[in-house]
C-alpha cells in the first residue's frame, strides 16, 4: 500500500513548474472546447485535480478554464465529468476576488455535484438562505428529471447543520408536511418496471408485487426503511432520505434537546401537555393538527413500526445490523419526541419497556441498551417506573461482559458525562457500580483516560472513597486479569508442554480464584480491598511488561490527582485520616512496573501536603503510623520522596498551635525518632543530603517547640559546622548540608527568634500585608510622597 | 457559517510517509475555509489511537494482497476517539476509525449522529475504496482516480448524510456504482 511511486506522484504535482503548467491549462482548455469529451479528457482532468489538491495552497486557474470548467459542471450530461470539473472547481476556493464566486442560476434541477460546489462556496447566511430557497422550490415543482432532486433532503441537512436560521417558518413547514408524506405515505408496492423475463412474457409487463418485510412477508403496513422491494420508487428513496435526517430536523426545529437532561422540559410540558395531550392520545385525529405537530405524530408512528420490524429475524446479516441501528435512532426519536409532549410518554413507555425485557439478555444488541436507558432517565419518573433492572444492566452486567467493546465504552461513558447531574440525583446506586465501570478504562486506558477524567468526580463519594481509591491504585492488576479472563475463555484447555503463561495457571487455579474474583468484582460494597495483595502482584509479575498494563499503568496518576482533588470536598477529618494511612500502606504495595512506583509516590506527596496544609490536625491524630514509617531506615531507599515528605509535614504541623492535642511527650517521642533515624544513616552508608537536610530541618522545628531538645540538636548541627560529613558524596552536597546546619544552628542560639521562624503563627503565613493597618501605613506614606512630590 | 467539514473521510498513513495523506477530494462536505493545518490534530489524534491500540492488542498484522480485501476488511481493527472541543472543531465530536493494515479510514461524526449506523457505513465505504481504489496492491490509483472516491462518498454518504440502507437500497446503489467503475 502507498508505494514510493504513489509518493514521487505528489511530489511531481506539488512541484511542476509554472510554464509547464501554464501549457497543461491551455491544453486542457483546449481539449474543454471541442464536442467529444473522451478519455484524454478525462485523463487530463484527473492530472489537474492531482496538481490542484496536492499544492499546499489554493490555485488560480486562468480565467477562461475556469468558465469552461464551471459550465461543464452545471450542464454536462455525463457524471464522471460533472464529477471531476466539480472537484477541480472546488480546490479553487475560497474564492480571492469577487469575479471568481459562482452565481446561482436558476439551473432546475441542480445536479447534486454542482449544488455541493454551491454549498462549499457559500460564506454568509445569505448564501445559504438563496441556496435553500432554490432546492425548496425544486422540490415544488417537481420538475421531470426526479432522481436529481433525490439529494435535496441530504444538501438541506448540511445547510440546517451550519445555519439553521437560512430556512425561514414557511420553509420549514413546507418541508415538514413533505416529510409527513414519504414518512407515512410512501408506497407500498415495489417500485420501477421488473424486468420483462424472457422468452416467454409478453407485451404485459408483470405487476410488481408489494414490498416485503426483511423476514420475506409481505409487508402489512406502510412503507419504511426496514422494508425491501425489488426496485425502489421515488417516494420510497424519499422515505429512506426522510429518516434518515428525521432525528436532525427534530432536534433543530422542534426545541428537542438530544434527549438529554433539558432544564426547561418540565415547563415546557406544563405548557404543551395541557392543549396537546388529548390530541396526542387518538391518533386518526392528528389531521387536525398544525404541520410541526403532525410531524411530530408520524414519526411516533415510524418509530413504533421500526421498533416492532426490528423483531423479526431478518434474512441477511447486514440487515441484522440495521435494524440495531433502527432500534437506536427510533428510541433517541421517541425519547425526544417525549420531552417535548410528555403526554406521549404513556404511549411510548409500554413499547421500550418490552423492548429491554426483550434485549437485555442479548449481549450483541448492549449497543441499543443505551439509548433506552436515556429514555428511562428522562421519563421514568414521569411514568412512574422502576428503572433499577436498566441500571444495573447498564453500569453492572455490560461493562463485565462487554468492557473490550471499543463502541460500547465510549457510549457508555458520553452517556455519563452528559448526564452526571441527574445521575446523582436519580440514580443513588450509580456509584456502587464503579468496579464495573473502571473495566472500560483498565483495557482501553489511552482513548477513555479523558473521558474518565471527566466521570471520576460524580463516582467519589464518602461511602465509596476509600475503595475507590485502592482500585485506582490497582487498575493495572485489573488490566491484567482481564486479559487472563479473556485468554482464558479463548483458550480454555491449558497449552500442553508447560508453555503457557504463569499467571494464566494462577487466574485458573482455585487457590487464588478468590483473589480475581474480588479485583474482578461488579459492585462495590464487600470490601475496601483484599489481604493478600502482595501474593496477587507475586502473580501478576510477567504482566508487567504487557503493553496494555503499560498504558494502563501511565493513566494512573492522572486519575489519582482527580480523585485526591475531589475526594478533599466530599470527605470529613476522619475519612481523609483514613486516606493518610492507605498512602502509608499502599506506598509499598504497588504492581512491580517500571516507574510506576516512583510517580504514585509523586503523587502521593503532593497530595499529602496538601491534605496536611487543609487539616493540619490529622498530622497529631495520626502521629503514630507517621512516625512508624518514618521511623523505619528501608524507607529512606525504596521511598525517599515520599519519606522526605512525611517527615517535612511532621516537622511543620507537630505542634500545639495546630492541634491542642499535642503534647510535649509526643513532641519529644517524634524528636527522638528522627533524631535515631538521621544518626544511624550518618553513620552508616551515604545518604542522600535531601533526607539529611529535612531531617535537620524538622528536628530543628521540634526542638524549637520543646525547648529541652535544642541542646541535642545543636550538638549535632556544630559536629557538621566543623567538618564531619565523612559520609557526604559530592562537593555540592557538603555545600547545601552544611549551610543549612549553620543556618538552623545559628536559629537555635535564640529559642524564641526560633520558634517564630520556625512556628510562624498563621497570621504570618497567609500574609495580607495591605490590609494590615500598621505594615500598610510605610507604602501609603511613600506612594502619596511620590505622587504629590513634583520634585 | 460553514466552516471546517463536519464529516470527512481521510486516509491517513501509519507508515514512515512524511506527507500527511489527506486527499481533499474525500471531502464529501465542502470546505469554503479549505485550510489543511486545520485538521491535522484531529488526525495526529487517531493516529496515536491507532497506534496504541495495535500495541496494547499485540496482534500481528497479516499482509494481505490485491484480491483480499475481504480478508483485509476482517483483520482490520476498529475503534472510536473522541475529539474534545476544539480539537479542531468547535464543538465535540466522534472519530471513528478503521484500521486496514498501514491505512486508517476516519469518519468524524457529529453527538446527534447514530455511531451504529456510521460504524456500518464506514466498514463498507473502506470495503468499495479497497476495491475500486486497488489499495491493497502498489498501484496509485487513489490519486489518479479520485473521481470514484467522490463518486463512492456521493451514493453512500451523500452530502455527508448517514443512510439507513438495507440491502436491497445499497444493492441498487452497488449497481450504479459498478456502473460507473466500469468505465
Amino acid at each position: 500500500m502507498y508505494s514510493a511511486g504513489t509518493e514521487s506522484l505528489i511530489k511531481q504535482a506539488r512541484e511542476i513548474g509554472e510554464e509547464e503548467l501554464q501549457k497543461f491549462y491551455c491544453r486542457i482548455t483546449k481539449q474543454l472546447m471541442g464536442k467529444e469529451h473522451g478519455h484524454d479528457v478525462i485523463d487530463s482532468l484527473q492530472r489537474l485535480h492531482l496538481i490542484m489538491a496536492s499544492t499546499k495552497y489554493t490555485r488560480r486557474l486562468p480565467v477562461e478554464l475556469h468558465q469552461r470548467l464551471l459550465s461543464l459542471c452545471v450542464s454536462s450530461s455525463v457524471e464522471q465529468l460533472t464529477v471531476l470539473t466539480s472537484a477541480v472547481l472546488r480546490e479553487t476556493l475560497p474564492p480571492s476576488g469577487p469575479g471568481q464566486i459562482y452565481t446561482l442560476h436558476d439551473h432546475s434541477p441542480l445536479p447534486s455535484h454542482t449544488a455541493a460546489l454551491m454549498l462549499s462556496q457559500a460564506g454568509s447566511k445569505e448564501d445559504l438562505s438563496a441556496l435553500s430557497s432554490l432546492l425548496l422550490r425544486s422540490l415544488e415543482g417537481r420538475p421531470a428529471g426526479i432522481l436529481s432532486h433525490l439529494h435535496t433532503l441530504p444538501l438541506l441537512n448540511t445547510i440546517i447543520t451550519y445555519c439553521p436560521e437560512s430556512l425561514t417558518e414557511d420553509h420549514v413547514t413546507l418541508l415538514s408536511k413533505r416529510l409527513v408524506d414519504w414518512l407515512r405515505y410512501a408506497s407500498v408496492q415495489q417500485g420501477g418496471v421488473a424486468s420483462s423475463g424472457g422468452f416467454f412474457t409478453g407485451p404485459r409487463i408483470r405487476q410488481p408485487g408489494p414490498v416485503v418485510e426483511l423476514d420475506g412477508c409481505v409487508c402489512g403496513d406502510f412503507f419504511t426503511v426496514l422494508c425491501v422491494s425489488q426496485a425502489f420508487s421515488d417516494d420510497q428513496w424519499m422515505n429512506l432520505y426522510s429518516f434518515s435526517l428525521l432525528r436532525h430536523w427534530l432536534i433543530t426545529y422542534h426545541n428537542v434537546t438530544d434527549g438529554n437532561n433539558s432544564t426547561d422540559a418540565d415547563d415546557r410540558s406544563e405548557v404543551d401537555g395541557s392543549v396537546v395531550s388529548m390530541v396526542s392520545a387518538t391518533s386518526s385525529s392528528s389531521r387536525l393538527l398544525p404541520p410541526k405537530e403532525r410531524l411530530r405524530e408520524k414519526s411516533f408512528q415510524y418509530c413504533q413500526r421500526l421498533i416492532e420490524q426490528s423483531d423479526r429475524k431478518a434474512l441477511k446479516r447486514t440487515d441484522t445490523e440495521l435494524q440495531k441501528a433502527c432500534l437506536v435512532e427510533a428510541v433517541r426519536i421517541l425519547d425526544g419526541v417525549c420531552v417535548e409532549d410528555a403526554g406521549c410518554v404513556y404511549r411510548a413507555f409500554p413499547c421500550v419497556k418490552s423492548l429491554f425485557g426483550r434485549l437485555n439478555s442479548d449481549l450483541s444488541c448492549s449497543r441499543v441498551l443505551l439509548p433506552i436507558a436515556q429514555f428511562y432517565l428522562n421519563h421514568g419518573e414521569t411514568a412512574a417506573v422502576d428503572s433499577e433492572c436498566v441500571w444495573r444492566c447498564v453500569f453492572g452486567v455490560l461493562p463485565a461482559e462487554c468492557f473490550n467493546d471499543p463502541y460500547l465504552a465510549h457510549e457508555t461513558l458520553s452517556f455519563i458525562r452528559a448526564n452526571q447531574l441527574q445521575l446523582h440525583s436519580s440514580v443513588p446506586l450509580y456509584t456502587h457500580y464503579f468496579p464495573s465501570l473502571l473495566k472500560f478504562l483498565a483495557w482501553d486506558s489511552p482513548g477513555l483516560v479523558s473521558d474518565y477524567v471527566d466521570v471520576l468526580p460524580s463516582l467519589v463519594t464518602a461511602g465509596t472513597a476509600v475503595e475507590l481509591l485502592h482500585s485506582l491504585l490497582d487498575l493495572p492488576c485489573l488490566t491484567a486479569a482481564l486479559t487472563l479472563q479473556l485468554r482464558s475463555a479463548c483458550f480454555p484447555v491449558s497449552e500442553p508442554g508447560g508453555r503457557g503463561l504463569s499467571s494464566l495457571e494462577a487466574f485458573r487455579s482455585p487457590a487464588h480464584r478468590g483473589l480475581f474474583l474480588f479485583l474482578l468484582r461488579g459492585e462495590a460494597g464487600s470490601g475496601d480491598t483484599m489481604d493478600r495483595l502482595s501474593v496477587l502482584h507475586d502473580l501478576l509479575m510477567e504482566a508487567a511488561d504487557w503493553s496494555r498494563v503499560i498504558q494502563s499503568a501511565q493513566s494512573v496518576p492522572v486519575l489519582l490527582h482527580v480523585y485526591f482533588n475531589t475526594v478533599t470536598t466530599v470527605s470529613d477529618e476522619r475519612l481523609l485520616a483514613q486516606l493518610v494511612l492507605v498512602l502509608l500502606e499502599r506506598s509499598s504495595l504497588l504492581l512491580n512496573i517500571p516507574k510506576y512506583t516512583a510517580e504514585i509516590h509523586r503523587v502521593f506527596s503532593h497530595h499529602l501536603l496538601k491534605l496536611c496544609k487543609l487539616h493540619p490536625s490529622l498530622v497529631v491524630d495520626q502521629s503514630r503510623e507517621l512516625l512508624e514509617f518514618a521511623g523505619t531506615t528501608t524507607n529512606i531507599h525504596s521511598k525517599e520522596d515520599l519519606y522526605t515528605h512525611v517527615v517535612w509535614v511532621l516537622g511543620e504541623y507537630l505542634s500545639v498551635s495546630f492541634d491542642s492535642r499535642c503534647s510535649v511527650d509526643l513532641v519529644t517521642s517524634c524528636f527522638e525518632a528522627l533524631e535515631a533515624v538521621l544518626f544511624e544513616i550518618t553513620s552508616s552508608g551515604s545518604p542522600s543530603p535531601r533526607v539529611v537536610t529535612s531531617l535537620l530541618s524538622a528536628l530543628a522545628k521540634l526542638a524549637s517547640r520543646s525547648h529541652d531538645l535544642i541542646p541535642r540538636v545543636s550538638l549535632f548541627l556544630s559536629k557538621l559546622r566543623s567538618g564531619a560529613v565523612s559520609w557526604c558524596g559530592s562537593e555540592e552536597d557538603v555545600v547545601a548540608v552544611v549551610t543549612r546546619g549553620e543556618e538552623l544552628w545559628s536559629l537555635l542560639k535564640l529559642p524564641s527568634v526560633a520558634l517564630s521562624v520556625l512556628t510562624p503563627p498563621s497570621l504570618a503565613t497567609s500574609p495580607r500585608w495591605h490590609r494590615d493597618a500598621n505594615a500598610t501605613l510605610p507604602p501609603r506614606l511613600r506612594t502619596l510622597t511620590g505622587l504629590t512630590d513634583t520634585r | 457559517m460553514p466552516g471546517v467539514a463536519s464529516r470527512q473521510i481521510t486516509t491517513l498513513s501509519l507508515s514512515t510517509l512524511s506527507l500527511s495523506l489527506l486527499h481533499p477530494s474525500l471531502y464529501s462536505i465542502p470546505l469554503s475555509t479549505p485550510s489543511l493545518s486545520l485538521l491535522h490534530p484531529s488526525l495526529r489524534q487517531v493516529r496515536s489511537a491507532v497506534t496504541l491500540s495495535r500495541e496494547a492488542s499485540g496482534r500481528v498484522l497479516v499482509e494481505t494482497v490485491l484480491g483480499e480485501e475481504l480478508v483485509a476488511l476482517q483483520e482490520a481493527d476498529s475503534g472510536v476517539q473522541r475529539l474534545g472541543r476544539g480539537e479542531p472543531w468547535a464543538g465535540e465530536r466522534s472519530a471513528l476509525w478503521l484500521g486496514v493494515q498501514s491505512l486508517a479510514f476516519t469518519l468524524v461524526t457529529e453527538p446527534h449522529e447514530n455511531l451504529l449506523l456510521a460504524e456500518g457505513t464506514l466498514k463498507n465505504i473502506t470495503r468499495h475504496c479497497l476495491e475500486h481504489l486497488r489499495m491493497l496492491g502498489m498501484g496509485s490509483e487513489v490519486l489518479l482516480k479520485s473521481d470514484r472516491i467522490d463518486v463512492l462518498l456521493h451514493r453512500l454518504l451523500p452530502h455527508g448524510q448517514l443512510l439507513f440502507l438495507n440491502h436491497r437500497f445499497t444493492q441498487s446503489l452497488e449497481k450504479e456504482l459498478a456502473n460507473y467503475m466500469a468505465q
